[in-house]
């Protein structure tokens, strides 16, 4: 049988960037004019020290604890970041053993960012049809504000940090679970969004911890996250709806048929263009980016989370999510949630204090 | 459209009166001339005459003709 997602639950962290601290640090003139676009005026922050894995381990927990499901009964457990713990071993592998997982769960790493969301469930479908698990937990989480220079007043004003926690199990109704999934990448887009230095390409020194200041005062150095905005615009705003349209067709489905779609919470007007390029009514939209920012490979699962939590997703909806980003990658899924029971986790979203 | 029009609304976007765009003006020396504001030139030109700038043809702006060479080029000319 194929994936069906039987449970969701996301976690927060505690720090609370505000507009005001944003206005002081930079221009206010150019802080109002960011929020306008992005529709972005809050952001979730993890504080020194506690990292995209920890704030998966409590959204986990939490979901795990809420289910009754005893983490010896969990057989897969994959970790999608772009911000680890560590270099080796993989995080999964560490949060394996923090969850107190038993012998037989398989555990590994999926790197991608805002794009992760369709690949990964995609990939953990594959595991359950093919036998290799029956219930599998799904973590994607990011903490791009550890990586995202400070005075970058491009950057800092959009991103925010999450986690969030998906069950899989193997669908029991027939027309449920995971539906369709197109895939694909632009890999000569790669430099638009990366951290120059970051790996093995290029090491870190004290050339590479200089600064760059661009025209507009913004600054950064090549040991963060830089983003050529325009052409990361144009393939979110011209590319995706084309995606999206093969994908449908692809799916044998119209957006007639799809009770809400969801895209990677990107930026507000973008994503506004995307749905307005494709006909999509204002009732099938959803965002939930405003108070939180875009959390990155966390941003799609958290606004379908977001989404079960307020009730725009019910028992036997049809849902269509759409995410984008570095790579350039994108992937869509269509999906059915089961009929019977809901993916809501009664249980609290904020990181412990 | 007119050139003066064109300036009212590139002045706009970039927060810059019209009247000190000329054709040699350095964009990039103009404060408003940044990302945020690139970006909204962008999404600008698309809604008012579906003219799509390539992040290219962003990249390789640098004065204020450019812009209005690349108007001419999309098959949207400025008049006097």
């Amino acid at each position: 049988m194929n994936a069906a997602i039987t449970a969701l639950h996301y976690c927060l962290p505690p720090v609370r960037l505000e507009q005001e601290e944003l206005a002081r640090r930079f221009d206010p003139k150019q802080i109002a004019a960011i929020a306008k676009m992005s529709g972005i005026t809050g952001r979730r922050i993890a504080p020194p020290g506690v990292t995209a894995s920890d704030l998966a381990m409590v959204a986990a927990q939490r979901l795990l604890a809420a289910r009754g499901i005893a983490p010896a009964e969990i057989d897969l457990l994959v970790f999608v970041s772009q911000t680890g713990d560590h270099q080796i071993p993989a995080t999964a592998c560490v949060l394996h053993g923090r969850l107190g997982l038993g012998p037989h769960c398989a555990a590994f790493d999926l790197g991608l960012g805002c794009s992760a969301y369709p690949y990964a469930l995609s990939v953990v479908d594959g595991l359950i049809q093919s036998g290799v698990a029956k219930k599998a937990l799904l973590l994607n989480a990011d903490t791009l504000s550890h990586v995202i220079d400070p005075r970058d007043r491009g950057l800092v004003p959009l991103h925010g940090d999450a986690a969030v926690a998906t069950l899989l199990e193997p669908a029991t109704e027939a027309g449920t679970g995971l539906l369709g999934v197109l895939l694909g990448t632009d890999g000569t887009g790669a430099p638009h969004l990366m951290i120059p230095v970051s790996g093995a390409r290029k090491p870190r020194s004290a050339e590479t911890k200089r600064d760059i200041t661009d025209p507009s005062g913004s600054v950064r150095t090549d040991e963060h996250l830089a983003m050529n905005g325009p052409a990361i615009f144009h393939f979110s705003v011209y590319k995706m709806p084309d995606v999206i349209r093969e994908a449908l067709a692809k799916f044998r489905v119209t957006l007639n048929e799809v009770d809400l779609i969801i895209f990677h919470q990107a930026n507000r007007t973008m994503l506004e263009l995307i749905y307005k390029a494709l006909g999509v009514p204002e009732a099938k939209r959803f965002y939930f980016m405003e108070k939180i920012g875009n959390t990155s490979g966390a941003a799609t699962p958290l606004a379908l989370a977001e989404a079960v939590r307020q009730g725009k997703i019910q028992p036997g909806s049809r849902v269509l999510l759409a995410s984008f980003g570095a790579g350039l990658s994108w992937g869509v899924a269509l999906l059915r949630m089961p009929a019977a029971g809901s993916a809501i986790v009664e249980a609290d979203v904020e990181y412990p204090a | 459209m007119t050139r003066l029009e064109f300036k009212t609304i590139v002045g706009k976007i970039i927060e810059t009166d019209p009247a000190r765009l000329a054709a040699d003006t350095e964009l990039r020396k103009l404060g408003g001339f940044d990302s945020l504001n690139i970006l909204t030139l962008m999404i600008e030109l698309d809604e008012r005459f579906e003219i799509r700038l390539e992040p290219e043809e962003v990249a390789a702006l640098k004065v204020y003709g450019d812009l209005e060479r690349l108007m001419a080029a999309h098959g949207a000319p400025l008049t006097d």
